[in-house]
């Protein structure tokens, strides 16, 4: 009997979990300064975050082993897209990886906004990133407005919703 | 020490052997009965290898590795440790299983295996129960930890970091003082903060040895897209585990 019982909780939180889980969501955060993020770009040159006040900006962590990080990805791109003439900016931070790792995937997801290469991991652990992906919002004075772990449909509309709330201030 | 350790040598010349597994329970006065999976060793009186897992369910790749240190005359005991609870297999319900359980099981293989050293084994968010087990058996008998030592596997012991804030690790990493053996697979962001992890061990007088594993992500032994490499590991886990345990048993005490 207790053996059924077993199969019956353990049959059910399988079949639970085959649903959606409740998505990951980007939650609000107290505003603070986000901390400085100067990288190389993989296509040459280099970004700097405090560069960007004015703008909007995605700051995501990412990396080509972490699944949910490349399922997000194509969707950062339409986000990129749709907004491509607004003061938005999506900065997508690597974790450590080299160029031949990441080429590859970018030969299968081609991505047309600036891919920077964190390669000591440095700002991953200024920005205290624990898990991948984690993305945060920038608002146009350089405030973290918003952060999220784990990955989501970045042009949702609930989504953009929120980047223009942010691109109207 | 120095015949068993002669043993050990000659078994790791020798060919895996596929032990077979019983079937050994432990009835806990809370009336929850643990059942393990037991691979005896071939050394009668060598050291005791307590595998503790749950949140993946049963696991091919860990029975095999149990297996195969079973061949280098370590007897092991692999447990589910949700599986007694009826908890699903899921991270949350690691912090679900009762301390008092751990401890009274600990114990029970402290005496079952009297005068034989204990090493701990675990992964991912079920490292927290080898160190509760050892945390609270010290909190109860007031005495030095019976275990020799543990390996944790991508240890996941932040206390749900949130994007951004000072992680917080789960209490039992400052009420721990054991010899470690952290294994972190390189592609994984647990790798980036191993130092960290290792630095709030020793400071709670733990002492820790840190091997990162290259190529491979967090659980990688059973990632429903695991990579070549991470097969070819994962079939070799046993192998990656072997030389922690033989170095936490030649370890003094912290």
């Amino acid at each position: 009997m207790k053996r059924a019982l077993f199969w019956l909780v353990t049959s059910l939180a399988v079949a639970l979990a085959g649903f959606p889980a409740s998505a990951a969501q980007l939650k609000p955060t107290k505003p603070r300064p986000a901390p400085e993020l100067n990288l190389p770009r993989l296509d040459g040159g280099g970004v700097n975050l405090a560069e960007l006040r004015g703008r909007v900006v995605l700051v995501n962590f990412w990396a080509v082993w972490c699944p949910p990080c490349r399922k997000e990805m194509p969707s950062m791109e339409r986000l990129s897209r749709m907004l491509a003439d607004r003061p938005f900016t999506i900065l997508a931070s690597n974790a450590g990886e080299s160029q031949e790792q990441i080429r590859p995937f970018l030969a299968e997801v081609p991505l047309t906004f600036p891919i920077l290469l964190d390669q000591d991991s440095a700002r991953m652990k200024a920005w205290r990133v624990f898990v991948l992906p984690t993305s945060f919002l920038v608002d146009k004075q350089g405030q973290i407005r918003y952060s999220l772990s784990g990955h989501i449909e970045w042009d949702a509309p609930e989504t953009v919703g929120i980047i223009e709330k942010l691109l109207a201030e | 020490m120095k015949p068993f350790f002669a043993g050990l040598c000659l078994l790791l010349l020798a060919n895996t052997v596929g032990a077979a597994a019983t079937e050994e329970t432990v009835n806990l006065a809370s009336g929850t009965a643990v059942t393990s999976h037991r691979f005896a060793g071939q050394a009668s009186r060598g050291a005791v290898v307590l595998w503790l897992t749950g949140q993946d369910g049963r696991l091919e790749e860990e029975h095999r590795a149990a297996a195969y240190l079973s061949g280098l005359g370590l007897e092991v005991w692999l447990t589910d440790w949700l599986a007694p609870y009826f908890l699903p297999q899921a991270a949350p319900s690691i912090a679900q299983v009762p301390e008092a359980d751990l401890v009274e099981w600990l114990e029970a293989m402290r005496q079952r295996h009297a005068g034989r050293p204990l090493v701990l084994v675990a992964s991912g968010h079920a490292t927290t129960l080898p160190l509760r087990a050892t945390a609270g058996w010290q909190s109860r008998f007031k005495a030095p930890s019976p275990v020799a030592g543990a390996v944790l596997l991508w240890p996941l012991l932040y206390q749900d970091p949130e994007p951004g804030e000072e992680p917080e690790y789960n209490p039992v990493v400052t009420q721990t003082q054991l010899n470690l053996a952290m294994l972190v697979p390189m592609s994984s962001a647990g790798y980036w903060w191993r130092e960290a992890m290792r630095a709030a061990f020793e400071a709670a007088g733990s002492r820790v040895r840190l091997t990162v594993l290259p190529g491979l992500r967090d659980r990688f032994y059973h990632r429903g897209d695991a990579v070549t490499q991470e097969q070819a590991e994962g079939a070799r886990l046993g192998e990656i585990l072997a030389p922690h345990i033989t170095s936490l048993l030649k370890e003094t005490r912290p």
